[in-house]
């Protein structure tokens, strides 16, 4: 075989084989005109699993009713976690591999007999990519998903309603009540996303408020596995959003934190003063919402307020800057 | 039959390639088949890393290579030899001119083995083995190239060099794998033929030392040996051909006898109808003016070389580009031959009287070798100098000669004295421009009367073939005094004939002072001016 011949031959194959890839390469697996249907069939060929979806800008709800959610203590059933873990897995895998516009997806599930308690799973579709592609580890992509066990608040919404029509004796409530809930009105934000009464009650979510509920959930993660923090505080509770005004636009976090009645530190036999302790805090919270809004490269803000029952902070995104740089010190902001 | 037996000796011999080409085609047929079960993301995913592993893939593959090619080159014993088809080999036996009665003898070669099966059934052997014989550039690989295409049969060719190695047995492995392949092609093809070019290089008669020295040329010639005979006994049609310059008795005689080397070839210089049919054949590849005559040329070409006269044509035509000319002509023809034959001009500053003594040195011999020499020619004449000479008279035996006369010789003596005596006649003593004259002219009378009996005391014999110890004093100086005498007499004779013709002497120095050369026109232009011209 000639020189000329193996030439010929290799550039043959590679020719064929590019061509072939290229082919084969170029379509979605998963197109946008068949979403929806994409979604219900991979679940229900590959899983067994029955879902519903519905589309809402670029954010993609699914709903899987699952029996026997929750154990006797309210506790998550292995068989259901397994079963919320394909569908997460399903849709993920059609979030990825589709041409539509597709930035946020949302699982929710209930046991159908017991609606009142649903779980809420949001994930970003960039978390996934970046995750297959190595970027981000397991341990951070499992913390980048914003997950909520709570009552629908339309559950709770119609329990109010129908007490209030109740009193007013007024006739044949159902449907006024029906009518309220299925109004637009009735989401304003990530936490009134929710299925009931058969019905998805999504919004097409933002990267801000995505990330200020992420944050959030960071805060209170963390503040369980910090030792340091939960020695000295108990966090009661933490509410993040996303404030757009003409002042421009903000993230707020209210953080509900108070002493440890019985601390731990006499076990160490150390205790901190007051200012460290803040200090304490604030450098832990500042560091989370920084890391969190520069791993996003997320820049469309102005400011972040810190609010706790014994101390404010504003932090402005140049200050936020140079905190995490190490430029400036969060001592000299407190 | 001889289908089904190439397409399975075709499996047999490229059944590497076949499984990689096979191998390959399917790995690109699963590899697009996974690709397309993947979904998209990662489809994407791993198409846009192939780039990476195509080039970490090639760059191992390169270094692979590297040090297979560097450090294991396939082992010693590979021969990189390919196998050519007869017809490719594209040499008709029309294209073979000016060595007709070798031409005739490989025709009939090609007869018996395109007539293979016709002589096995009259009962006759088939030859194994066609040694050509002759001279360098007389067309013998040339003639082996047109047998393989006449016979149509594939044609492996081989220098015996590539044979030899340090390593003493990796001739004799090359060997046996160069027979092993042709008889497979002979299988496939129902013929094939050998070529092994400058075969004394491992045919050479083989020596026997303590030291171990020519083994490795032993044992090639051995394996050759034995190939040869194993191709009786198989019978199958693989012809060795074997070409070599060196004298037929310089090969080894096992070599020569019959049922190896069969039949033998002997491709001499072409004579002077093939040197015209040459010409015209080389010139015919060239613009050349029409008004030139090949057969002058063919004659000018005594004892030249098909190759030799291929280089004069390419020469030529060479000048004639340099010196903007459309065509040849015979100028640049002249100028080619002299090129070849006395290499390159080039102008030594000589003194004028120098230069006037190196003309009349020339003169001497030009005069001497036109009008007295019976069987040469004067071509040309020049006082630039050329190789370590500073002046020449280039001539040539007007024919084909394979032998000289006495007179001859004794012709050639005189001429090589001329110039010694035209430089003594002229100024009264010679210069060290005789020294080469001398040697020549020594050699030639020594040579008649120690070796060819040509002396006047009647000595005959080889004197030369005895050993020095074994010839008496008294013989050593008879047949000394000899040779001299036939020294002196043909100066005598010399000084004679310039004597008498020296006003053309005067001639020929004037005209080489002015014009530094002449060629055959105007030395016979000369020579005619004193009606002694040969032509008139």
């Amino acid at each position: 075989m000639t020189r000329r011949t193996i030439v010929k031959l290799l550039f043959s194959y590679s020719l064929t084989f590019l061509l072939s890839c290229f082919l084969v390469g170029c379509g979605p697996t998963y197109p946008k005109e068949k979403l929806n249907e994409a979604i219900k069939a991979l679940c229900k060929k590959e899983y067994k699993l029955t879902v519903d979806t519905k589309v809402s800008g670029d954010t993609v709800a699914v709903y899987l009713p699952i029996e026997n959610l929750f154990d006797a203590v309210l506790n998550l059933d292995s068989k259901a976690s397994k079963k919320l873990n394909d569908v997460i897995l399903g849709v993920s895998r059609v979030a990825i591999s589709t041409d539509a516009k597709f930035n946020f997806y949302i699982v929710i599930t209930q046991d159908p007999k017991m609606p009142e308690v649903e779980i809420v799973y949001i994930r970003y579709v960039d978390d996934i990519k970046r995750f297959l592609l190595g970027a981000v580890s397991r341990d951070e992509y499992a913390k980048r998903a914003v997950i909520a066990i709570k009552t629908p608040p339309q559950a709770e919404r119609e329990r109010v309603l129908k007490d209030l029509f109740s009193k007013l004796n007024v006739e044949n409530p159902d449907e006024m009540i029906k009518a309220y809930l299925e109004s637009e009105e009735g989401i304003s934000g990530i936490g009134d996303i929710s299925y009931w009464n058969n019905k998805f009650f999504v919004k097409e979510i933002g990267l801000s408020e995505f990330l200020a509920s992420q944050v959030e959930e960071r805060i209170k993660i963390d503040f369980k596995q910090d030792k340091d923090l939960n020695k000295w505080y108990e966090l009661k509770a933490c509410d993040g959003k996303f404030v757009k005004s003409q002042n421009g636009n903000r993230f707020v976090f209210n953080v509900n934190i108070s002493n440890r009645v019985e601390p731990l530190y006499l076990a160490s036999g150390i205790e901190l003063d007051a200012y460290k302790k803040k200090v304490l805090v604030f450098k832990k919270l500042v560091n989370i919402v920084g890391d969190i809004l520069s791993a996003y490269k997320f820049e469309d803000f102005d400011r972040v307020d810190i609010a706790s029952p014994t101390h404010k902070m504003r932090i402005s995104k140049d200050k936020l800057r140079k905190i995490k740089s190490g430029k400036t010190k969060i001592e000299e902001l407190i | 039959m001889l289908l089904h037996k190439r397409i399975k000796m075709f499996f047999v011999d490229h059944w590497i390639k076949v499984s990689v080409i096979g191998g390959t085609i399917l790995l690109v047929i699963l590899a697009i088949w996974g690709l397309s079960t993947l979904e998209s993301f990662y489809r994407n995913m791993t198409l846009a890393s192939l780039p990476l592993q195509i080039l970490i893939v090639a760059l191992n593959a390169l270094i692979f290579v590297y040090m297979y090619m560097t450090v294991f080159r396939g082992g010693f014993a590979r021969i990189d030899k390919g196998t050519v088809k007869g017809e490719d080999v594209a040499v008709k036996f029309s294209d073979v001119i000016g060595i007709d009665e070798a031409k005739q003898e490989a025709w009939e070669v090609v007869e018996l083995i395109k007539d293979r099966q016709r002589l096995q059934k009259i009962g006759g052997k088939i030859i194994r083995g066609i040694l050509m014989l002759g001279p360098p550039g007389c067309g013998k690989t040339y003639l082996a190239k047109a047998i393989a295409t006449e016979a149509g049969i594939p044609f492996i060719s081989m220098s015996a060099s590539e044979f030899t190695e340090i390593f003493v047995g990796v001739g004799a492995s090359r060997m046996r794998k160069l027979f092993k392949k042709a008889r497979r092609l002979a299988e496939a093809h129902g013929g094939c033929i050998i070529f092994i070019d400058e075969l004394d290089a491992v045919g050479r008669k083989r020596s026997f030392s303590y030291l171990g020295g020519g083994m490795e040329t032993n044992t090639t010639q051995n394996q050759l040996l034995v190939e040869m005979d194993g191709l009786k006994e198989n019978e199958q049609n693989v012809i060795v051909i074997g070409a070599t310059n060196a004298p037929e008795h310089e090969l080894d005689d096992a070599l020569k006898r019959p049922g190896r080397f069969d039949r033998k070839v002997y491709l001499d210089k072409p004579n002077l109808e093939g040197r015209e049919q040459l010409f015209k054949f080389y010139f015919s590849s060239v613009k050349y003016d029409k008004s030139i005559d090949i057969g002058r040329l063919a004659r000018q070409a005594v004892s030249k070389s098909p190759a030799d006269i291929m280089n004069v044509v390419k020469e030529s035509a060479l000048i004639a580009t340099r010196n903007k000319r459309e065509m040849v002509t015979i100028k640049d023809i002249s100028d080619a031959i002299d090129r070849i034959d006395l290499g390159i001009k080039h102008r030594k500053f000589m003194t004028p009287q120098e230069k006037e003594m190196v003309a009349y040195h020339e003169s001497g011999h030009l005069v001497v070798l036109y009008l007295m020499h019976p069987t040469d020619d004067v071509f040309k004449a020049t006082i630039i100098s050329h190789g370590g000479a500073l002046g020449l008279v280039k001539h040539q035996p007007k024919e084909e000669l394979h032998t000289r006369s006495k007179d001859a010789l004794l012709m050639d003596i005189k001429v090589s004295l001329s110039g010694y005596v035209a430089e003594k006649l002229k100024y009264g003593t010679t210069s060290s421009g005789v020294a080469q004259d001398f040697k020549n002219a020594m050699n030639v009378a020594h040579g008649m009367v120690w070796s060819l009996g040509m002396g006047d005391h009647g000595f005959v014999g080889d004197y030369s073939e005895i050993p020095d110890s074994e010839i008496s004093e008294v013989t050593k100086e008879k047949l000394n005094t000899e040779t001299q005498n036939i020294m002196q007499r043909c100066l005598k004779e010399t000084e004679d004939i310039l004597k008498k013709e020296w006003n053309i002497v005067e001639r020929f120095v004037k005209e080489l002072m002015a014009k530094e050369e002449l060629d055959y026109d105007e030395i016979e232009v000369i020579f005619k001016e004193y009606d002694k011209a040969h032509n008139s």
